[in-house]
């Protein structure tokens, strides 16, 4: 591994953001199930829709 | 809201101290980032094909799709480490490879603002001339004027950073939301005997492919929002709070508003809606139009600029550039297109569309089959900011094979799929659209390549 230098607030940030706790949570359950409902659930139904028409 | 414009302008991670957009917040901001003319554009050319109700499902479906992809490719890494769209795209695109994102990003929304700019210009003089102070030989120089005052504009709220971008973006929010459901109701109430007698102009005779190709527009319109929406979700503090905001703030806008210029080109025949509101009701319908033209374009063309200074920051030649040089890089280009050529590019809209589904579509399946298959919803941040060889995404020369070739696939299905110039489709297109098979093509390319070539060797931080 190469041993480089960042600019000093860049590591601070870098190394802040190595410890799990300080990074941002991924998506919950309940964001998968929307996520599946904006986008694959409901276009299914609206294309129904559409192209009963 | 902090000003936290120095370190937003950096384009470095920002720490959990500095994500502070709520919700609602980043809802706003994303919602004035989406809604636009260009959604009367999009209306236009399904317009070409469809009617209302066929247009709007197949419009509204597609782009929710296609908000679905860029949501899954760039929320999860931006928002965990509070980076934007082009550091997110490092890990698999290596660390010189990335260049190829910063490319797209800056190519794409160069486009999409000298398209808006471009239609400022042009409302503004058709406006000028429904008024009788400009007649028609002034109407184009009036376009190119009125676009580089707005280039101006944007400079000069942008000096100011994600800060000027939030505070503008409220103020514009509800007038945007506004004007726009109540162009939507004019059109339904007093035109819906026109549209539902008209004929779409440019039906192919098969109603499965006008179909197909109505809800690619909508995909392929929405992954236009993958150099977006980095820059902007970053400010939250979780992937959580930018589900929602992310999905119905920047995904729904576009179909909804295109809806206006769908029933506006089958009804009227134009989507400008400051040409069709001077029919419906006279100059001061006028004027109302061209308020929401300013404000809907204003709001985008704030964030496309932001976005793209955010991603140029990236650069390691630009790292110490100022945060102005860096806004005008993004609008000097714009204002050279709106100055020099908006017909030209204002009248190849479909193929600027197509260029975005070719590239964007599978860049979107490689982010999402990476972080979610591959690193198990990881990567390694130091890597991102690390250059040159024996670093974590040094791959082969700074770029990944795997990465190339799955583009390369992507580039590849598109063409096969769908002429981006002529529209001219091959089998499967009519069934499963040219974006979906572009995405899976590129997508699994770059599973396989990864697995065969790029971990066994030790390479890319896996």
């Amino acid at each position: 591994m190469t041993t480089q230098i960042l600019h000093p607030d860049l590591e601070r940030r870098v190394a802040e953001l190595e410890i799990e706790t300080n990074q941002g949570g991924g998506f919950t359950g309940v964001d998968w199930l929307w996520l599946a409902a904006l986008g694959v659930v409901g276009p299914v139904l609206i294309l129904m829709w559409g192209w009963a028409s | 809201m902090s000003d936290n414009s120095g370190i937003e302008q950096s384009g470095w991670p920002l720490a959990k101290a500095d994500r502070r957009w709520t919700q609602r917040q980043l809802f706003v901001v994303l919602l004035v980032a989406a809604a636009a003319t260009w959604c009367y554009i999009i209306g236009e050319y399904v317009g070409y094909y469809l009617n209302l109700r066929m247009g709007a499902a197949a419009m509204t479906a597609g782009s929710m799709i296609g908000m679905l992809l860029v949501t899954l490719a760039v929320v999860p890494t931006a928002t965990r480490y509070g980076i934007d769209s082009v550091a997110a795209a490092k890990p698999q695109f290596g660390n010189r490879g990335w260049m190829i994102t910063v490319f797209l990003q800056y190519v794409s929304i160069i486009g999409w603002n000298s398209l808006l700019l471009i239609f400022f210009g042009k409302s503004v003089a058709q406006l000028l001339g429904v008024l009788g102070i400009v007649d028609a030989e002034n109407a184009s120089l009036v376009v190119r004027v009125v676009s580089a005052l707005a280039c101006v504009g944007v400079f000069l709220v942008l000096m100011r950073g994600a800060t000027g971008l939030e505070r503008v973006s409220t103020l514009l929010f509800f007038f945007i939301v506004g004007i726009g459901l109540w162009m939507l109701w004019l059109l339904l109430t007093n035109q819906s005997d026109a549209i539902a007698a008209a004929k779409p102009a440019y039906a192919s005779g098969s109603l499965q492919w006008d179909y197909v190709t109505g809800i690619e527009i909508g995909i392929v319109s929405l992954l236009s929002w993958w150099p977006y929406i980095g820059a902007m979700v970053r400010e939250a503090p979780n992937a959580h709070t930018a589900t929602l905001p992310s999905m119905l703030g920047m995904g729904l806008p576009v179909p909804v508003l295109s809806i206006v210029g769908l029933a506006a080109i089958l009804a009227l025949q134009t989507s400008d809606p400051s040409a069709w509101l001077v029919q419906l009701g006279g100059t001061t319908y006028g004027v109302i139009a061209l308020l929401f033209v300013i404000a809907a374009n204003f709001g985008t063309a704030l964030a496309g600029v932001y976005a793209t200074g955010v991603g140029l920051r990236q650069v390691p030649t630009l790292a110490n550039v100022s945060w102005n040089m860096i806004v005008l890089m993004g609008l000097v280009p714009v204002a050279a297109v709106s100055i020099l050529v908006p017909d030209l590019f204002f009248s190849n809209f479909g193929t600027f569309l197509a260029f975005i589904g070719v590239f964007f579509a599978p860049l979107c399946a490689i982010q999402i089959v990476d972080f979610f298959l591959l690193r198990g919803q990881r990567i390694n941040i130091r890597g991102v900011y690390l250059q040159g060889p024996g670093t974590p995404y040094a791959y082969w020369g700074g770029f990944n094979p795997a990465a190339v070739l799955g583009m390369a696939a992507g580039f590849a299905t598109y063409l096969y799929l769908l002429n981006p110039v002529s529209y001219a489709s091959h089998s499967p297109y009519e069934y499963l659209t040219a974006s979906l098979p572009t995405a899976f093509a590129g997508g699994l390319v770059y599973y396989l390549v990864t697995i065969l070539i790029v971990k066994p060797a030790g390479r890319g931080d896996y």
